[in-house]
């Protein structure tokens, strides 16, 4: 296992390597440049000049590409042309609201689509699983940013239950410890906002949340199928086990495995899907800092996030391998032969 | 946790009802917030540096000149420059200003007020520091000279009487002890200027907090005792989400609201519309050295075939006033309807496109325009090319991303397009970049008469002589149409009924002069 992960965590060199090749070409490629949307209207192109020369955005591509791989192997992503900080900092300043937002989402998630994708499995061809079918369809069709306006049009701005925007109002004291407001809160034992975080939280989570459920609920539902199809099952239903028992104790176990990687796989998606959302909801997260990177054609920075992103990702799948390993024995048993 | 504002409590408190936890902190919030006046305003512009020289848009100017100070502003209520930190100036020759700053200003630590010194160590950091995006509107200036401890010339590179409208409300004034100290972080940790508010809290991309200096009087002694306590500057790019939050009382000014989102605010109790006369120029540009714009009669039909106030009064609901020529009702030096205008004339139109050679239509062109930048953007240029091909031009849209759409404007590669260059007040400065003879490659205009009356209204100081020569100027512009002017947008903001703001026509507003009741 030990081995298998080690070698997991290598193959993550070439990958990085070719997602900065990719992601500098293709930024280079593509037309607009970072010191004319840097500069005002009113500059001149003497001014525009200076500033590309001041950030090296004269100097050959390859060496520009060569100078950022020898910096970036040592974590220096180099300074936003945009924010003039340092990416790394900017970088892990602006994780945890997104990891904070992606896991509430999945959590929300897994929790709404789990059960639904096992009544619809369990109901097979029912009223009630056709109706679980249209929900899980609809989440996975509709847009998040126009869910995003539609739910601040509603719950905000119509029936005024939650804040449309931010992360928690000025004036509220809470320690920074883990940058994840409802972690930072506990560790402060300050009980008293958790409320309030999750009002801020609760919106654009739902929002993320709302196309994963369909995901996870029709996943679930096929896997339980098709465990349920098996001759273990008919083997513990002629041995007259309860029903409860037969669902908790061999239908889901064994269904867990494609629900496991799905969620592993969405976790992904949701991270680098939060990007819509957290503008929508000004959310302070990467999301936001990539939007803003982007279209000031911040090269440091884009590049920065993405391999952000890429690691999160090749990480969340190496943890998704750990997981297999733990909930499935027949996978133990491989790997120890 | 003393401030949160009513507005936002109550918000909080509707969410906190739900919230089990948050009435505790709720009802500590409320009896906070009735101590203090905190006005919630939406930024709509990126904020993404605490660099007073970094970031370049007329709210992040107007951010800096309230916490550090700048040397004045223009009160268009009153019509004319008001000082913030300077008191006095006046142009002593052709090219050279003297200014005189306040006396008896002290910095928010506590330090001396501002010095010539801080003046001059303002100019060197606006064009020496690397991350300064801001030397564009001091090209002009050639040095600046101390006189004494208060007073200082400013000696431009040729006649500038519009000195003053290009540094006013830019030029930020830093201090030079607190910059020699720390270097960059005083910007971090030592934001302290003479502003009429302090800086409280900066986080990009998320909100600014200002809070009142309570030393601060006005250049003519009016003490700003009824202006908000805290100002809190909320990062909300969504127009959606901007109106939401007035509405709910998350925020008590609601900025840059588009057109068509203004029926929701209206006829409501609770909050009110304030639309202003703007100062952003709208325009069709022509590259006037790439075929077939070269031809003065295609560019004119242009001019003729596009019906203006249509497209104002139907898709910008009347939220914009067309405009003739550069210099609109709402700018310096407007003398009054051009005597010769270019006015929606589809067989004028034709009859110029049979001129050039065009009886059986065409020619066929391409047509560019921004998404998402000025108000209704990708819409106006739809009408625009449909009015366009019912005159007989073969017209393809594009429309880019605003990165990819400025970088070939700015280096003339657009042959046609939709556009906006914003707060043009004096337009001095934005007609020697886009009309002078080399001042830029995006539209390639050259007219020898043009410049010299140009050159000549730099050095006019009788200002009844310099507006006549714009009145001559604007002619010029629409009778050679490099470009064919459109409107200038209204500057629609939303405000809580408790508030008293007024919206320059540049967008912005001075904050020691607003009221919260």
């Amino acid at each position: 296992m030990a081995r298998a992960i080690a070698l997991r965590l290598l193959g993550v060199i070439p990958v990085l390597f070719l997602v900065t090749l990719v992601l500098f070409v293709l930024l280079r490629l593509a037309p607009g440049d970072a010191a004319d949307l840097l500069m005002p209207d009113d500059a001149s192109e003497e001014e525009v000049s200076r500033i590309r020369e001041r950030w090296g955005l004269d100097r050959p591509v390859l060496e520009q590409y060569w100078r950022f791989l020898l910096a970036s192997v040592q974590l220096d992503f180099g300074r936003s042309y945009r924010y003039g900080e340092d990416v790394f900092e900017l970088i892990v300043n602006r994780l945890p609201a997104t990891l904070e937002l992606a896991l509430i989402a999945l959590v929300v998630a897994a929790v709404i689509a789990i059960p639904l994708g096992t009544v619809a499995a369990l109901k097979k061809g029912t009223a009630l699983d056709g109706a679980i079918s249209v929900f899980a369809i609809a989440g996975v069709s509709t847009p998040t940013f126009w869910l995003g306006i539609i739910l601040v049009l509603f719950i905000s701005a119509e029936m005024n239950l939650l804040p449309s925007a931010g992360r928690l109002p000025y004036g509220v004291a809470l320690p920074h410890v883990t940058g994840v407001h409802l972690l930072d809160a506990l560790l402060a034992w300050r009980l008293d906002l958790l409320g309030l975080i999750a009002s801020y939280i609760i919106l654009p989570a739902m929002t993320l949340a709302f196309g994963m459920i369909g995901v996870i609920a029709r996943i679930t539902r096929g896997a339980i199928i098709d465990v349920a199809q098996e001759e273990f099952i008919t083997t513990a239903v002629s041995k007259g086990l309860a029903r409860g028992e037969i669902i908790c104790h061999h239908l889901i176990p064994n269904a867990a495995v494609p629900i496991v990687t799905i969620i592993g796989l969405e976790l992904g998606v949701l991270i680098s899907g939060s990007i819509i959302v957290e503008v929508v909801f000004s959310w302070p997260g990467l999301g936001t800092l990539l939007y803003q990177a982007i279209s000031v054609r911040d090269i440091p920075l884009v590049t920065g996030i993405v391999v952000a992103y890429t690691s999160l990702f090749i990480f969340i799948n190496v943890a998704i391998d750990i997981i297999y390993f733990m909930v499935d024995p027949r996978i133990r048993a491989s790997q120890a032969v | 946790m003393a401030h949160v504002n009513t507005n936002r409590k109550l918000t909080n408190s509707r969410a906190g009802l739900a919230m089990i936890g948050g009435v505790a902190l709720l009802c500590s919030t409320i009896f906070a917030s009735a101590q203090q006046r905190i006005m919630t305003i939406t930024a709509t512009e990126p904020m993404t540096t605490d660099h007073p020289y970094g970031e370049s848009s007329a709210p992040v100017y107007s951010m800096w000149c309230h916490i550090y100070g700048c040397l004045g502003r223009y009160d268009h209520v009153a019509d004319k420059p008001v000082g913030i930190l300077a008191e006095k100036w006046e142009m002593i020759d052709p090219d050279t200003w003297r200014f005189t700053l306040r006396k008896g200003l002290k910095r928010h630590d506590g330090g001396p007020g501002p010095t010539s010194r801080d003046v001059i160590h303002t100019l060197n950091r606006i064009r020496t520091d690397k991350e300064s995006v801001h030397s564009s509107f001091v090209a002009m200036v050639e040095a600046i000279v101390p006189v004494d401890d208060l007073t200082f010339d400013v000696k431009t590179k040729g006649p500038a009487v519009n000195l003053v409208g290009a540094l006013f409300d830019r030029f930020i004034v830093t201090s030079a002890d607190l910059f020699e100290k720390h270097g960059r972080e005083a910007d971090k940790k030592f934001a302290v200027g003479w502003g009429p508010y302090r800086l409280e809290e900066y986080a990009s991309d998320r909100r600014a907090v200002l809070r009142k200096n309570p030393d601060w009087r006005e250049v003519d002694g009016f003490d700003p005792m009824e202006a908000p306590d805290v100002v809190i500057l909320q990062q909300m790019r969504e127009p959606e989400q901007r109106v939401t939050a007035l509405l709910n009382g998350e925020v008590q000014v609601a900025r840059l609201i588009p057109p068509q989102l203004v029926r929701r605010l209206e006829g409501r109790k609770d909050v009110k519309v304030e639309k202003t006369g703007g100062i952003e120029t709208m325009f069709l540009a022509f590259n006037n050295t790439m075929p077939p714009w070269t031809d003065v009669r295609l560019r004119q039909a242009i001019a003729h075939s596009v019906n203006r106030q249509l497209i104002v009064d139907r898709l910008l609901g009347g939220y914009a006033l067309v405009q003739n020529g550069m210099v609109g009702p709402n700018q310096f030096c407007y003398t009054g309807k051009p005597d010769r205008v270019l006015e929606f004339n589809p067989a004028k139109a034709k009859q110029l496109l049979a001129e050039a050679g065009y009886k059986d239509g065409g020619p066929e062109i391409d047509f560019y325009t921004a998404v998402g930048r000025y108000v209704s953007d990708r819409q106006v240029a739809e009408a625009v090319a449909q009015m366009l091909r019912q005159t007989g031009f073969k017209v393809r849209l594009h429309t880019p991303e605003y990165a990819n759409f400025w970088s070939e404007v700015r280096r003339g590669k657009s042959p046609f397009y939709y556009m906006g260059r914003g707060s043009v007040f004096d337009a001095s400065d934005a007609a020697g970049q886009l009309y002078a003879t080399g001042g830029s490659p995006r539209i390639q205009y050259s007219n020898p008469k043009f410049d010299e009356l140009l050159k000549r209204q730099y050095a006019e100081l009788d200002p009844q002589k310099r507006c006549q020569l714009w009145r001559e100027l604007n002619q010029i512009l629409i009778d050679d149409a490099p470009t064919h002017f459109m409107w200038t947008h209204s500057v629609i903001t939303g405000l809580r009924a408790n508030v008293e703001l007024q919206v320059e026509r540049s967008g912005e507003f001075w904050l020691p002069r607003s009221r919260m009741k």
